[in-house]
């Protein structure tokens, strides 16, 4: 029997362990850890999958680790991932969370912590309650000496009680043993809380992350490094770039490490997450408060005082994160994620609870189809008018033109009015004066999701064009009812110059039947909306009177401004236009109320 | 030197009766120390020596109490009533009432592994299976006293740390403060 097939067949006990009615499909073993790699297990030897229920083992990695012969201590444990601790991927990303807050200013090592803390929950769990050989696989892997390690392996011989030694390389000072002993009453008090003790744990953990990373430069913070990844995420080959360099950065961070050190960080076990994967309640930051230091908990440390009730600010604002911080999760967590693609998320998860009631057309009554018969289909008419099944009836041999018949049909008066929903055209400035969505929350881009997802809503079909200086726009594929390519569009930045793209908006109602009504989002550039010619010197307030005109459905400006003046300034150059100031949340509930009750009025006219 | 489970001696901690836990100002413990005395083979406390059972220290009677119960193993019993007198009176014990609520010694398990080891110890009795170093280790990572020291030690660290951090995230507001107000 090979090893995958000796391993597979401990799979039924592991899943025993913790429970006999415990279902999960068998695990996917790699032979070797090339093979692991390639199907995209990197970094560990065995992960977990909260999305598909998935367990995966590299058994290369579990020869060179020398764990052949603890497979149900390996299996059951990562049976454990999907049972107790993160078990799914909504307390996944809440458990980085707290991690993160307990870790201020060493975020970007929050998943290994989570993997940590997720590991010492499930070990302790297993070798107490069901008598695993847990101890031994940390013994295989021993002699990694630098301070986490050290701490961590302290934290495992306190809780089974094994002799000082056994697990640890390093040297431990009396600071240590405290916090190695807070951490393994943490682990006790909080094993079925484990929410609750999960950023005591990571805050016990910082000391000592800090003096076992390399030293970071001080632009290395994590929000900067951010900021050179975005502007290569705008290229074409942004993922391949992110990719090269997430895999430079773990080559760097390895040379730092020792060889010990990285054959315990292989022992943690990493959540893999599927790309579509979708999290909500992410973007809010309801997180539940300050971390406790486990050594002012006095659930964790007998000795420490009641703390203090945190003084009620009053302040019920910013429940959300913003959405650089979304994103950022978003990564953490797995998702190889572009910033527009996490922007787009994230409005789209703040803006869905907000959705307005958007204006439908009524029409005369309704017509509906009534067949007639059929005729000949010639050459030159619709190919999808062709009826396939009376033209091979006709003849096995189909000659277009002369074989071919289509089906005609008439008409009926039908009973109900037909309704046409209104269609959407946003125009959604991006130059250096407005603030980057998928950075800063913007509530002009939220005002703009909530129009355009309304809008999807009902049935419409939604334009975007993204616009900063002259021939520098990106729109949708004309309009579409591809949510994502909507939002993509909508959460983009240029950061340029300001130039109303008026000839996208002269040729989108040239010959447009369909009811529009078109949105700008802008700020006081709006004015290059008015004010300039196109390219063949037609003023732009006639070109946009003239589009109004042609859209049918009316137009809304939701405008950036800080003043009303400025508002009235703008109002009085945009004849026909609803201008709204939108720079707050209080202002976009205001634009939101007033939006339905014009739809309603419009409606009922 | 002989030999004793802990485990034995924790199930015995675990299973005291509620008499040995009652309040202490509603029991003799002069009364209940000259029991076990007797049961060690040892004479009764007199009323000189009974005296220093009776003292104003409740969280010591409740101590004493429950380590009086503990003693009354036979396994115990077997080391005389001297050593027995001795631990009981001893400084160790009266710092430990002060450190730990004397309930913790039967409800929590660490704290009664504590008390049995520190009990074997004073009795100078081995756990079993055990050498003096490995018990020696053991007791180390439950000792209360020991604790409390590693405790504060990581407490006052993580005071010191917490403050830092906030003085370099105060620094890093100002710095920022300055660079808009610049602009």
């Amino acid at each position: 029997m090979d090893l995958a097939d000796e391993w597979r067949s401990h799979w039924p006990d592991a899943l025993r362990t913790w429970g006999p009615f415990i279902t999960l499909h068998d695990p996917t073993m790699f032979a070797s850890t090339q093979e692991a790699v390639d199907a995209g297990l990197t970094g560990s030897f065995a992960a977990f999958s909260l999305y598909d229920r998935e367990v995966m083992i590299d058994l290369g990695a579990v020869r060179e680790l020398g764990l052949q012969d603890l497979p149900l201590e390996v299996l059951a444990h990562e049976v454990g991932h999907h049972v107790l601790c993160p078990a799914d991927l909504t307390d996944k990303a809440r458990l980085l969370v707290r991690v993160r807050r307990g870790l201020p200013g060493l975020e970007e090592h929050a998943p290994m912590v989570q993997n940590m803390y997720a590991d010492l929950l499930i070990n302790d769990r297993l070798l107490r309650s069901r008598g695993l050989r847990m101890a031994e696989v940390y013994q295989r892997v021993r002699g990694a000496d630098d301070p986490l390690w050290t701490f961590y392996q302290r934290i495992y011989e306190i809780l089974w009680a094994l002799p000082a030694g056994t697990l640890v390389a390093g040297a431990v000072d009396d600071t240590m043993e405290g916090d190695a002993q807070l951490g393994a009453k943490l682990a006790r008090v909080y094993a079925t809380d484990w929410l609750a003790g999960a950023g005591g744990f990571a805050a016990l953990c910082r000391r000592y992350l800090e003096s076992s990373v390399p030293e970071r430069s001080p632009a290395s913070g994590l929000t900067s490094t951010e900021a050179p990844r975005e502007e290569r995420a705008r290229g074409l080959r942004a993922q391949e770039g992110r990719r090269r360099e997430q895999a430079a950065n773990r080559r760097a961070e390895r040379g730092h490490v020792t060889e010990a050190a990285e054959r315990l960080r292989r022992l943690l076990c990493v959540g893999v997450v599927n790309q579509d994967a979708r999290i909500p309640g992410l973007a809010r930051s309801d997180d539940g408060g300050p971390v406790l230091h486990p050594a002012l908990d006095p659930r964790v440390n007998e000795f420490a005082a009641e703390p203090e009730p945190e003084p009620d600010d009053g302040e019920s604002g910013s429940q959300y994160r913003e959405p650089f911080e979304y994103r950022q999760l978003l990564r953490q967590l797995g998702l190889d994620i572009s910033a527009q693609e996490a922007a787009a998320r994230y409005y789209r998860e703040r803006a869905m609870p907000h959705l307005v009631p958007f204006p439908v057309s009524r029409r005369a009554p309704s017509t509906e189809p009534m067949p007639e018969g059929l005729g000949a289909w010639d050459v030159g008419e619709p190919l999808e008018a062709v009826d396939w099944l009376e033209t091979t009836l006709r003849s096995p041999v189909v000659v277009p033109g002369v074989t071919t018949v289509q089906r005609l049909a008439g008409t009926v008066d039908g009973d109900d009015r037909d309704e046409q929903p209104v269609d959407l055209d946003i125009y959604v400035d991006s130059s250096g004066s407005m603030p980057n969505p998928s950075e800063r929350v913007s509530y002009l881009t939220l005002a703009g999701a909530i129009l355009a997802l309304s809008a999807l809503r009902v049935g419409a079909r939604v334009q975007v064009t993204l616009w900063s200086g002259t021939d520098q726009f990106t729109c949708t594929d004309g309009f579409t009812r591809d949510e994502r390519s909507i939002l993509g569009v909508l959460t983009g930045y240029f950061g340029g110059a300001t130039a109303f793209p008026l000839h996208v908006l002269r040729d989108t109602y040239r010959d447009r039947d369909r009811r529009t009504h078109i949105v700008v989002i802008s700020d006081d550039g709006v004015d290059t909306m008015f004010r300039p010619t196109d390219e063949w010197g037609t003023p732009g307030a006639a070109i946009s009177a003239a589009a109004l005109a042609a859209a049918g459905s009316g137009g809304t400006l939701l405008l950036r401004l800080y003043s009303e003046e400025q508002r009235q300034k703008i109002a009085a150059l945009a004849t026909g236009w609803d201008v709204y100031r939108v720079t707050d949340w209080d202002e976009l509930v205001e634009f939101a109320a007033v939006f339905s009750r014009l739809t309603y009025e419009r409606n009922a006219l | 030197m002989t030999e004793v489970p802990v485990a034995r001696l924790t199930r015995r901690l675990a299973d005291t009766p509620m008499d040995f836990l009652a309040d202490p100002a509603t029991v003799s413990v002069p009364a209940v120390v000259s029991d076990v005395l007797l049961m060690a083979g040892g004479p009764a406390l007199d009323a000189d020596t009974a005296t220093r059972f009776d003292v104003d220290e409740p969280r010591w009677r409740r101590v004493v109490l429950v380590t009086c119960w503990l003693a009354a193993d036979p396994a115990l019993l077997v080391r005389g009533p001297s050593t027995l007198s001795e631990w009981l009176l001893s400084q160790e014990l009266f710092t430990l009432s002060l450190l730990v609520d004397p309930l913790t010694f039967v409800h929590d398990p660490d704290r009664r592994e504590e008390l049995a080891r520190l009990t074997l110890r004073a009795l100078s009795l081995l756990p079993t299976g055990e050498t003096p170093e490995r018990a020696a280790d053991r007791l180390s990572t439950v000792d209360s006293v020991k604790r409390h020291e590693v405790l504060q030690a990581a407490k006052a660290a993580e005071e010191r740390a917490a403050a830092v951090r906030k003085a370099m995230e105060e620094e890093r507001a100002r710095e920022a403060a300055a660079r808009y107000s610049q602009v």
